[in-house]
């Protein structure tokens, strides 16, 4: 029991590291924490569920459904990020709590007369994988498979390309980057659209090993807030850890003492690491200025 | 000192809203009454909320665990202990308000961003327990409360619970228009302006912050005690997060450190509610919406807005 609960929590977890690693994105870069990542990522899972019951394959669903978060990611730069690009952090939180109930209203109008919970299809069959006696769902080894492989892409594309350097850049120092040529509002752009790819990218990976549904960006959110924040709010390789631990944390915990309590695992995580270790594992120490 | 038109004006209005909301439940309907006194509650609430928020800028959200803990305790100390309402009322407000002074604690170390996360972990815990505490709370399907004991009055219990509930607002009006007026409310002032400056000025941030949130826990634990026999019902889904985003939109749309803030921005909330409420999607994204727009525009709310066009109407932050 021990290893297929390990085997569920890696995967599940690099799906939450993929998001933490969205959100985490987006506060390294933009200075902003984006509440409405959680709503990024149920908007996914559902335009990918109506891709795929209109005929488009997973794939094909995926990057169209990644796509369209894509988009949501710039509008939101654009329509809720740069107007308040001077104001405070209070604003920016409330701007995109605003931001995370208008689209689930629009996405809670969309479903109609669904019903609130749809399925989405499987990719493969059910019967699970046996390795060495450890029960392995073929669907997980997938997802974990894809996220992991996302997160390496993702952290090469920074670390190597010009434009990742000009990512590092701007979340160093903004007025420096632009006293060197860089253009940062569109950098700023850049960042918003590939925070909510990648929280896109989780959404239509996860979509397939659970029900699919308005609210389903809520518990995902305090999920991936738990594995960032365990991580250290900017770590973009401590978001990643961090939601393996998370998930690995929260399947144990529903595994030995009872699945009521999957629901408060990341509350737990949350409290916990900012009362005792606010900056988490591998995050910078803040520092107070007048 | 002369004093200003439109403050005599706002002070007119406020007389003028308190003697119509008085004499309201003689005028309409049973159901507009209880509308009335939702409203009245939520008024409480965002006043709770902007006192924090607003006057001392913490930036926690805790408010809504703190009405859930005021309405529980106050039900079931009527329900399983059969105290009497007058006694279990006070004391759920005080339970609130001794767990407000526990919450202020993690705020002596943690500001913005974290504060706001480690508050809505706390109000969503909360949430859960009632939910999951089945033999103590019914879990979700929550449980009846009866009216408060009115000793014979010869009103409808419905109009005796309005009342009691706009002498509430009263009260924690009166009190929260001195406090801020005061030195108590100059020293939250300078915790929110500039906090590290505060102990060099000889503010003890320490009893300061656990004042604040006391006060705080304590108005929203009545107000929570309120609704609950108001609504005759108590359940877990009106301490949710959604109630935390309305009484944020209350104090953002309102205006932050402002009275009459809460006032306005609980007054347009509790109607914009009250016209969607059939259209659920529809009126999540309005209030999305409304909220953007409010911070991109407006971000001192109405009340900043009322007071850049008439600078006399600002609060004062002294006795005049």
């Amino acid at each position: 029991m021990f290893f297929d609960l390990l085997a569920s929590g890696i995967a599940l977890g690099s799906i939450y590291g993929l998001v933490a690693l969205g959100m985490v994105v987006v506060y390294k870069g933009a200075r902003a924490v984006n509440f409405a990542h959680g709503e990024i990522f149920a908007t996914a899972a559902f335009v990918g569920y109506l891709l795929t019951a209109n005929g488009i394959g997973y794939w094909g669903a995926l990057t169209l459904a990644v796509l369209v978060t894509t988009i949501l990611g710039i509008l939101i730069e654009r329509g809720a990020y740069r107007p308040l690009a001077n104001a405070s952090d209070l604003a920016l939180i409330i701007a995109t709590i605003a931001v995370s109930f208008m689209i689930k209203g629009v996405v809670r109008t969309s479903y109609g007369t669904r019903g609130d919970f749809v399925a989405y299809p499987p990719i493969f069959s059910f019967d699970p994988l046996i390795i060495q006696g450890v029960f392995i769902q073929r669907q997980h080894l997938v997802l974990g498979g894809v996220a992991v492989v996302c997160m390496v892409l993702f952290g090469l594309f920074f670390a190597l390309t010009r434009h990742g350097k000009m990512m590092q850049a701007v979340s160093e120092d903004k007025e420096a980057a632009a006293l060197v040529g860089i253009n940062v509002r569109l950098v700023f752009l850049w960042i918003w659209a590939l925070g909510s790819l990648l929280g896109g990218l989780a959404g239509v990976l996860m979509a397939p090993i659970i029900l699919v549904y308005p609210d389903m960006g809520l518990s995902i959110l305090v999920k991936s807030f738990a594995a960032a924040v365990l991580g250290g709010f900017d770590s973009l390789a401590g978001a990643v850890i961090g939601g393996l631990l998370m998930g690995i944390f929260e399947q144990m915990l529903s595994g030995y003492a009872g699945t009521m309590f999957q629901d408060i695992a990341g509350f737990a995580v949350i409290i916990l690491v900012l009362l005792v270790r606010p900056s988490g594992l591998f995050g910078s120490k803040e520092q107070t200025r007048v | 000192m002369i004093m200003a038109r439109p403050e005599r004006v706002l002070r007119y209005a406020a007389v003028a809203g308190v003697a119509v909301l008085a004499v309201a439940p003689w005028m309409v309907s049973l159901y507009k009454v209880h509308v009335l006194n939702i409203l009245i509650i939520n008024i409480i609430l965002a006043t709770s909320l902007n006192l924090v928020m607003g006057y001392a800028g913490q930036f926690a959200k805790a408010n809504v665990a703190f009405m859930g803990l005021g309405a529980y305790t106050m039900g079931l100390l009527v329900t399983r202990a059969d105290w009497s309402f007058w006694i279990a009322w006070p004391a759920g407000a005080l339970l609130a308000a001794a767990v407000g002074t526990l919450v202020a604690l993690p705020a002596l170390r943690l500001r913005g961003l974290y504060l706001a996360i480690i508050t809505i972990s706390f109000v969503l815990i909360v949430h859960w327990s009632f939910l999951h505490a089945r033999f103590l709370t019914g879990g979700a399907s929550g449980f009846s409360v009866p009216h408060p004991n009115y000793f014979g009055l010869p009103i409808p219990n419905i109009q005796a619970t309005y009342y009691l509930s706009l002498l509430t607002l009263l009260g924690a009006m009166w009190i929260v228009r001195n406090l801020v007026a005061s030195g108590f409310g100059r020293s939250l002032l300078c915790l929110a302006e500039q906090e590290l400056v505060a102990p060099a000025l000889g503010i003890n941030v320490f009893t300061t912050k656990i004042a604040v949130f006391a006060l705080s826990g304590l108005l929203a634990g009545l107000a929570g005690g309120l609704h609950a026999v108001t609504l005759q019902f108590i359940d877990p889904q009106n301490f949710w997060l959604l109630q935390l985003v309305v009484q944020l939109c209350m104090v953002a749309l309102g205006g932050v450190a402002s009275l009459l803030g809460s006032v306005l921005g609980a007054s347009i909330m509790i109607l914009l509610i009250e016209v969607l409420r059939a259209f659920k999607g529809l009126w999540e994204f309005a209030i999305g919406a409304i909220l953007l727009l409010t911070i991109v525009f407006f971000p001192r709310g109405i009340a900043g807005l009322v007071e850049h066009l008439f600078p006399s109407l600002r609060e004062r932050r002294h006795r005049p």
